[in-house]
């Protein structure tokens, strides 16, 4: 069964990235996503953003390690459900030659210049030319700090050798745009559930970045006015709300989540003012 | 704000009672909006969201997954409650 859909177009990537609107119009849904709350909306912008970047299908996948063995993926699709069901089956992602390329870089690049060594990648790369994804660019989506968190955009077009041509340097800078925002959005419905799941309060965060920053227990009672023993209470209390074993990991947990650098930013702004 | 006259997005939580897979299903403007999520035996999530435009593609996407096999009455919830948000509502 053929599973490719048919092209929206028969443009060239060029014709599309030479319209006088091709910025605006996807930039138009960048903004979209910024102030988009639910999931439904999310994907159906995905969609939208795609095929105004001139590509027919795409995946936008995030993930993150809660701990040594704990990790989590959260994919957007644009492209036929029926890949996703197939991928999952074989379990796949520690395989996967674009994930790892994006695990390690923060370049745009085609998927046919990432090298494909073993059997399984070359499965994984033969499934999505299956389902539309014949031609390729990865866009990754990494983090500071030394954190795990990762967003990949994976654009297709059944047309070999589609994105292989002029209009890929316009393609680049709009893609990483929408990547970008599309990691932003998704960092924003984890650290909203985190926030509700666990019940952290604000006075939870500022013990959080006292930790991060690398503060001892005598420093952070000093600055916040109270004894050690309280500190150090507060801080077995909020291990327990997080469910991690000892103040570094729920630190740790609250910078993946993006918890700290939004308390940060918020001091800034406060400052600023 | 939502005027007396506009309905609320129909919608469908199904799930298996340990928690290993988990599905939302939303009635969406142009089809149907489906969450997958499913515990790992790692420990870590998989959650997949995508939209349905017809209710053929929709029924070939569940007939395909395994889970099916170890969670059929979940399975023939999801099913059902699928086609009953592509209807048209009442």
């Amino acid at each position: 069964m053929n599973c490719s859909p048919l092209p929206p177009e028969s443009r060239s990537l060029q014709e599309v990235t030479n319209a006088a609107d091709y910025f605006s119009r996807v930039s138009d849904v960048v903004r979209e996503i910024e102030s988009t709350r639910d999931t439904v909306r999310a994907v159906e912008l995905l969609h939208e953003a795609t095929l105004r970047m001139g590509a027919e299908v795409s995946i936008f996948a995030s993930f993150m390690r809660d701990d040594a063995s704990c990790e989590s993926y959260r994919l957007l699709l644009a492209c036929d459900p029926q890949w996703c069901i197939q991928y999952e089956q074989q379990a796949w992602y520690a395989n996967d030659p674009w994930l790892n390329y994006a695990f390690h870089h923060s370049d745009p690049i085609h998927g046919s210049e990432i090298p494909v060594a073993t059997e399984a990648q070359r499965s994984i790369v033969q499934l999505a030319e299956r389902f539309g994804f014949r031609s390729t660019v990865i866009v990754p989506t990494p983090s500071s700090g030394g954190l795990s968190r990762l967003g990949v955009l994976c654009l297709g077009s059944s047309t070999k050798g589609y994105f292989e041509s002029e209009g890929y340097v316009a393609l680049k800078v709009v893609a990483r745009s929408v990547a970008m925002e599309l990691h932003e959005w998704w960092l924003a419905r984890l650290r909203d559930d985190l926030v509700v799941t666990t019940g952290i309060t604000d006075a939870d965060l500022v013990l959080l970045v006292h930790e991060r920053q690398g503060h001892s227990t005598k420093e952070i009672a000093r600055q916040l006015a109270t004894s050690s023993g309280s500190i150090n209470s507060r801080f077995q209390r909020l291990n327990a709300k997080l469910g991690v074993p000892n103040r570094k990991a729920a630190a740790r947990l609250a910078a993946e989540y993006g918890l700290i650098e939004s308390k940060l930013q918020n001091r800034r702004r406060s400052v600023g003012n | 704000m939502r005027t007396p006259l506009e309905r609320p997005p129909r919608a469908v939580t199904a799930g298996s009672s340990d928690g290993v897979i988990v599905f939302k299903l939303v009635a969406c403007a142009d089809g149907l909006h489906v969450e997958r999520s499913q515990l790992r035996a790692s420990g870590g999530r998989v959650t997949q969201s995508m939209r349905f435009r017809d209710n053929q593609s929709f029924i070939r996407w569940c007939a395909a997954d395994r889970l099916r096999f170890t969670y059929p009455l979940v399975y023939a919830n999801l099913e059902r409650s699928g086609c009953e948000l592509f209807a048209p509502a009442p």
